[in-house]
């Protein structure tokens, strides 16, 4: 697991990089659960959770044929916002079982599903973060358990040689910020854990 | 007299020997055994990929130690419960030599020629030992239905690995098993009875698991027998009472077993 000193100098890196850019990734690196403090990180500027249209989402049975990034998003922002209605946990407790029960061709799905491996990827890592915010909202540790297998997938999370690539030029920025912010988030948890 | 079918997961399950015997030294009447191929590439995949390199753990101590993989001296685990109740048969297919009883080899338990088979002799009760998930048609073919024990406490702990999730989660008095009929969810039939398991001093989940799994055998044949008796009665579900739950990752399995001994210094 990613030792807090290398989290600290990752997330140095992150507030140097241009408050507009930031602003631009604002869904990848706000709501981080009071993990800065239990992780000893400096706050961030404050970052506004992009506004979304209502989509007739919840007026459909769940179905991953049904998601896109800005669905997935959307799914987020109701759990981040405390929103409990019953076809909220209805949706995301589908999710949390499609991914359990697919997820050894879950990165083939993703790829058929967005359109290609790039936008497959970043949709199973929207998802992963809206399993993360599940369970620091809900505290359902079934979503944490799902978060942790998937950044066990290499071609879904890969966090080799980051350090050199934050910067607010890189085009894969988006990639690397929600990626960052999972194993912050995946750090506090488990300290969470563990303290009790 | 009552007509009971068995299914196993494979042809040499402790577990399923030793329900099957006990049955039998019961006095109930044994009418066919039915057992899922060990070699099957389907199986092996699809186990893989629901397990993982736990398959290989499984593999290795329910199928290669079998026995040894029990330590010898202790007095409750499976092999002292086989001792202390005479068990003496280990592989399936000695039920056909030593009693004459049918041992039907199959891929699935869901195969044509297993409703069949079921349809011509009309068991009143199905006692599953393990095997896979169970389609409608061979449940509506097995008499009052297909019996499990779930090694978890129902309805809140439905799925997979529910002995470790009730103690990640503090909640130990949710561990415990449960007798209940199978159908088309997980988990989710009648239930006939359930059993609380205390922690022990010292234990850890596999040392908990290994004593849970002779409470199992002892719990499902009681269970049965009361059933058949007419001394208890199905107990619906709410769909809604539990969650289910699925393999637990080994971070969280380490959390489990200190969350264990932590429990244990209170």
């Amino acid at each position: 697991m990613m030792d807090n000193m290398v989290i600290r100098q990752w997330w140095n890196l992150i507030h140097s990089i241009d408050k507009n850019v930031l602003e631009e990734n604002a869904s990848s690196l706000c709501f981080l659960h009071n993990s800065e403090q239990i992780l000893d990180l400096k706050p961030l500027p404050d970052l506004q959770f992009p506004v979304l249209g209502s989509i007739g989402l919840f007026s459909m049975k769940p179905s991953f044929k049904l998601l896109s990034i800005p669905e997935i998003l959307f799914l987020r922002k109701s759990v981040l916002t405390n929103e409990k209605i019953p076809q909220l946990e209805a949706w995301v407790e589908f999710l949390l079982r499609y991914l359990e029960i697919n997820r050894p061709s879950i990165i083939k799905r993703a790829r058929l599903q967005f359109g290609s491996s790039q936008v497959g990827r970043m949709a199973l890592l929207e998802l992963t973060a809206l399993f993360m915010d599940t369970y620091f909202r809900w505290g359902d540790l079934r979503y944490l358990n799902l978060v942790l297998k998937i950044m066990d997938m290499p071609r879904i999370y890969s966090m080799s040689s980051i350090g050199k690539k934050i910067t607010g030029q890189n085009k894969n920025l988006p990639f690397l910020l929600i990626q960052i912010r999972l194993m912050i988030l995946r750090q506090a948890a488990l300290d969470g854990i563990t303290r009790i | 007299m009552n007509k009971i079918a068995i299914f196993s997961p494979n042809p040499f399950s402790l577990y399923s020997t030793t329900v099957t015997e006990m049955l039998i030294h019961r006095g109930l009447k044994i009418s066919s055994i039915y057992v899922r191929k060990l070699i099957n590439p389907g199986r092996v995949l699809s186990e893989y990929r629901r397990d993982g390199s736990r398959l290989l753990k499984k593999v290795w101590k329910k199928l290669i130690l079998r026995h040894a993989s029990y330590e010898k001296d202790k007095s409750e685990n499976l092999l002292a419960f086989r001792r202390k109740n005479n068990i003496s048969i280990s592989k399936l297919d000695e039920f056909h030599s030593n009693y004459s009883i049918p041992v039907i080899s199959c891929a699935s338990l869901n195969e044509i020629d297993v409703v069949k088979s079921l349809q011509e002799i009309q068991p009143d009760l199905v006692v599953f030992t393990g095997g896979g998930l169970i389609r409608q048609e061979v449940l509506s073919n097995a008499g009052n239905g297909v019996l499990n024990c779930h090694m978890g406490f129902l309805p809140p702990y439905r799925g997979m690995d529910v002995v470790e999730w009730p103690i990640l989660e503090d909640h130990v008095e949710n561990v415990g098993i449960t007798v209940h009929f199978m159908d088309q969810g997980l988990d989710t039939g009648d239930i006939l009875r359930t059993r609380q398991i205390h922690l022990k001093p010292g234990e850890n989940i596999s040392d908990l698991r290994e004593r849970i799994e002779p409470i199992m055998c002892q719990t499902l044949v009681d269970t049965s027998i009361d059933f058949l008796e007419g001394r208890i009665e199905r107990q619906p579900q709410k769909k809604q009472a539990g969650k289910q739950y699925f393999r637990m990752h080994p971070i969280l399995l380490n959390i489990v077993n200190e969350k264990l001994k932590s429990i244990q210094k209170l």
